[in-house]
């Protein structure tokens, strides 16, 4: 299950030539196996239980109860009746990082707070996700000027994100679109990812 | 329960009001008196036992004027009449030291741990004077007005830089 190489810049109207799957010296049953092998692999290669699994996952974030600052009040909107994100499977906030798979920083990071952070993340185990939500947690939004000493300049600087959500706060709507982003991306993952 | 003016009556009577050292009118309070730090836990104690609670610790620097800080603690109480606040300005010259009020109001912990993270004023007696709102370690007084920020590139974000020591910085 290697991913496939990209084409050879330059070299990219002609079709890359089929490895050789054939180990030197093998037998002919041992040939015929392999092509076997070859032609069975959509069915062996374990896509059904991936696919199960992240759907599974997708439709199952356990998010962290954890706002930092103001937009943790739109998070707590979205996380309400009138948006619901449990029609999203998304509603189940828990109060520890031991038993949730995905961080929505919701607010501004101070420098005091991002170790905090940095140990929640870690806490966490995998699969997990986390969404960066409005503009301090992106770059350091309105923080993010000369002379400023106290606010961290966005979280990607010590963790990894994967879905941006832009607004200053973003309002319940986006951070549900962003969730969905997030849930496409789950969905399209690979068991290698699992980790 | 005492009236605001009988609370400033009686620090007056004390001994422990001082001439003005500035005039500059406080807005918001009932009855202001500038108090000598070193009475300052007799006064703050006089208002605690006239049912007064500790409302705020401000700090202003007046460094560059006078050469010093001034600290104004205001108390109110939940009775009225409803101009019931008192407070009690403070005049503490650059590198002295203040005594401490946590142990009479318990809630001037964090006030005075604010004015001496963010101003570098000093104490003596408090049981914990440490960062509050800034990471450990923290050497510069943010709120001086002498203050210029760090240039960003003094800034690590990634956490990858070793933990800043437990060290307090050298108090000004």
């Amino acid at each position: 299950m290697t991913p496939p190489e990209g084409p050879e810049p330059g070299a990219a109207a002609v079709p890359p030539a089929a490895p050789a799957r054939v180990l030197p010296g093998a037998a002919p049953t041992d040939r015929a196996l392999e092509r076997l092998a070859e032609d069975a692999s959509p069915w062996v290669r374990l896509a059904m239980v991936e696919d199960v699994l992240n759907l599974a996952r997708a439709n199952s974030l356990w998010p962290l109860t954890f706002g930092l600052a103001c937009c943790a009040i739109e998070m707590m909107a979205a996380g309400a009746s009138r948006y619901d994100l449990d029609r999203f499977g998304v509603g189940l906030f828990r109060p520890s990082p031991r038993q949730a798979d995905l961080m929505i920083l919701a607010g501004t990071i101070s420098r005091k707070m991002a170790p905090v952070i940095r140990t929640l993340w870690d806490q966490m185990p995998g699969p997990k996700w986390a969404i960066a939500m409005g503009g301090c947690t992106i770059s350091g939004g309105p923080f993010k000027y000369p002379g400023e000493y106290a606010i961290s300049e966005g979280a990607e600087k010590f963790m990894p994100i994967d879905v941006h959500v832009p607004g200053c706060p973003p309002r319940p709507e986006a951070l549900i679109a962003g969730i969905l982003k997030l849930q496409e991306k789950i969905k399209g993952q690979r068991l290698e990812r699992a980790g | 329960m005492s009236a605001p003016a009988e609370v400033a009556l009686a620090a007056e009577r004390a001994g422990w009001a001082v001439a003005a050292p500035i005039e500059h009118p406080l807005a918001g309070a009932a009855e202001v008196r500038w108090i000598a730090p070193e009475r300052l836990p007799d006064a703050c104690r006089l208002v605690r036992e006239a049912g007064y609670f500790f409302e705020s610790l401000t700090c202003v620097d007046r460094l560059a004027a006078h050469g010093a800080f001034e600290l104004v603690y205001t108390f109110n109480r939940f009775e009225g009449p409803p101009a019931a606040r008192v407070a009690w300005r403070v005049w503490a010259p650059a590198g002295r030291s203040v005594p401490s009020v946590s142990g009479i109001f318990g809630a001037a912990d964090w006030n005075e741990r604010e004015a001496w993270e963010l101003f570098g004023v000093v104490f003596d007696g408090h049981p914990n004077l440490t960062w509050l709102l800034l990471p450990e370690g923290t050497a510069w007084r943010p709120l001086l007005k002498s203050f210029t920020a760090p240039p960003p590139s003094e800034f690590d974000d990634s956490l990858t830089a070793p933990a800043a020591s437990d060290d307090e910085p050298a108090r000004s």
